[in-house]
């Protein structure tokens, strides 16, 4: 069984983890009696620190108790790492579940992303059409959807817009040589 | 250590096989032609066509060369393709058309789609894209096809303008020799290269942007000595790079009934930079001799793609296209584009940039040898 390091647990007592990592943790805690009265001390603690704070002397010097509070955290920190380094018996290390946890979740994602998703209420017709031309081509767009006629590898020579609602380029074609005009129509 | 994290790329590589939907262009690209079309599909080339999921989107690439084949007895001059895909965009549809063609009897020829779709995933019940003939007009001017696009229109001023052109530099062979063409043509190829690209947004009913409310502009007007029809005033909203809701009054100068016009719009900005902005068409019945308002409710913002952010300061108009109810179409000629000082700001013709694009390609002599073609 890995356990959480102490700065999770401390953490965790000041409900300040992410939603994974608290998820992760709290089974932790529910299997693992050491780390639950230690993150039940931590919480003590942390009533205790609130309690003090309004008994404080007035002249205190906040700003070199910062850095020692900085300081004793790091020294904690890496404490820790070096625990961690020594190895704790573990068969999967953390790199290897956070590894693991990322490609299933993109495998999942994947597959979430290409099951059929129920259409959207049809748009009443003209509604929000808009035209563009840009450097990939020109675009009729509506809503969500759009419909781009894209230049064939080349700049277009000309960009005009009718206003009747037809925008429209013209390209030449390396290949063939062959003038081609595409349009795109909101009408 | 680092062995036991090849299994990551590995999964990676899955899900990445798993985001690009599977997708089978015989069913998901439908191209259809009428069964008496004096044009048929010879072969379609899907290329990298491919579709990917992203976010709770579908996005399809399509990439195809389509191989045409007149099989008609007439020469080919222009093609549009209509390309719908009304589940992506309710009403709205694209066209890529090909002027400035001569393609005889029994010949083929390539034409080239590329689009991308992007759509909420759903279910495929049909074709995402469906390729269907609009129009094919002939060198007789003669037209065949639904029309749904008033490509007939569009395909015979294109025709028109690629006459004019390849009379004019017909012309200069002609008249002043293989050099003199050469110069003329290299003075086209730099006008091409000078003229500035702009981005565009456009919407109807509404405004483009949420810029403030604007002020009023009075439109000025480029008279070209032979136009049929002319733009006597206009106004248009302008606030920094939009315009909106432009009115105009026209007059019909001929002797026959017009039905439709186009008026094309040159931009200036602060900076003095000129752009072609577009045209505004209008369908109409102006007997000979009468004058009638035309308006259009639209919002235009342009950006400009180099130098200082568009800021319009003066609107020029002119009368680029008439269509008589006879059927006629007058194009401006090119000698009236040249005096207004136009040249160098409109469009260049399809036939224009094919001749200008031949030159470049494959020298002086080929371009004297297409010129002899016609």
């Amino acid at each position: 069984m890995k356990h959480p390091s102490e700065s999770e647990l401390a953490l965790m007592a000041g409900g300040e983890l992410g939603l994974f990592d608290k998820h992760r943790v709290r089974r932790h805690l529910d299997q693992c009696p050491d780390c639950r009265a230690t993150s039940l001390a931590f919480a003590r603690d942390r009533e205790l620190v609130r309690d003090w704070a309004g008994e404080l002397p007035a002249n205190l010097n906040w700003n070199r108790l910062a850095m020692e509070m900085k300081a004793n955290i790091h020294v904690g920190i890496e404490a820790d790492q070096c625990v961690a380094a020594v190895g704790r018996g573990f068969a999967f290390g953390s790199r290897q579940v956070v590894a693991l946890a990322s490609a299933v979740l993109t495998v999942v994602l994947g597959f979430w992303l290409n099951l059929p998703q129920p259409a959207p209420a049809p748009v009443a017709e003209k509604a929000g059409v808009t035209l563009e031309a840009t450097g990939a081509g020109i675009e009729l767009k509506q809503d969500n959807r759009s419909l781009t006629l894209l230049n064939p590898g080349s700049e277009p020579v000309a960009v005009s817009v009718n206003m009747q609602g037809v925008l429209r380029a013209r390209y030449v074609d390396s290949e063939t040589g062959h003038v081609t005009i595409t349009n795109v129509y909101a009408q | 250590m680092r062995s036991k994290y090849v299994f990551i790329p590995v999964l990676l590589l899955a899900w990445a096989a798993l985001a690009q939907v599977p997708i089978d262009p015989r069913t998901s690209v439908k191209v259809n032609f009428p069964n008496d079309s004096p044009l048929s599909l010879v072969s379609a080339d899907w290329g990298e066509t491919r579709a990917t999921a992203r976010g709770g989107a579908l996005v399809l690439d399509l990439h195809t060369s389509l191989s045409l084949k007149n099989s008609g007895a007439r020469r080919i001059r222009s093609v549009t393709l209509l390309v719908l895909a009304q589940e992506v965009t309710p009403g709205g549809k694209a066209s890529v058309a090909v002027p400035s063609l001569n393609v005889a009897s029994g010949e083929t020829f390539p034409v080239r789609v590329d689009l991308r779709l992007l759509r909420p995933l759903t279910p495929n019940t049909g074709p995402l894209v469906e390729v269907k003939l609009d129009g094919i007009l002939f060198d007789d001017l003669s037209f065949f096809g639904p029309n749904r696009l008033n490509s007939r229109r569009t395909m015979t001023a294109w025709e028109l303008e690629a006459q004019r052109d390849r009379k004019y530099f017909k012309s200069v062979l002609e008249a002043r020799g293989p050099e003199a063409l050469r110069q003329d043509v290299v003075a086209s190829l730099a006008r091409q290269a000078e003229r500035p690209r702009l981005d565009l947004q456009m919407a109807r009913s509404g405004r483009a942007t949420a810029a403030g409310a604007g002020q009023e502009l009075k439109l000025a007007f480029l008279k070209l000595g032979d136009s049929p029809v002319e733009a006597i005033s206009g106004e248009a909203l302008v606030a920094g790079n939009e315009m909106r809701a432009p009115r105009l009054d026209i007059r019909n100068l001929s002797k026959r009934e017009v039905d439709y016009i186009e008026i094309g719009w040159i931009l200036e900005d602060r900076a003095g930079r000129q752009f072609l902005a577009g045209a505004m068409p209008a369908e109409l019945k102006l007997a000979p001799g009468a004058a009638s308002q035309v308006q259009q409710e639209t919002s235009l913002r342009f950006n400009s793609r180099t130098g200082p952010p568009l800021a319009i300061r003066s609107i020029k108009g002119y009368v680029s296209q008439v269509q008589f109810a006879s059927g006629d179409t007058w194009i401006p000629s090119r000698a009236s584009l040249e005096a207004a000082r136009l040249l160098g700001t409109v469009a260049p013709s399809a036939e224009e940039l094919r001749l200008t694009e031949l030159y470049r390609k494959r020298g002086l002599t080929a371009l004297v040898e297409e010129l002899k073609k016609f």
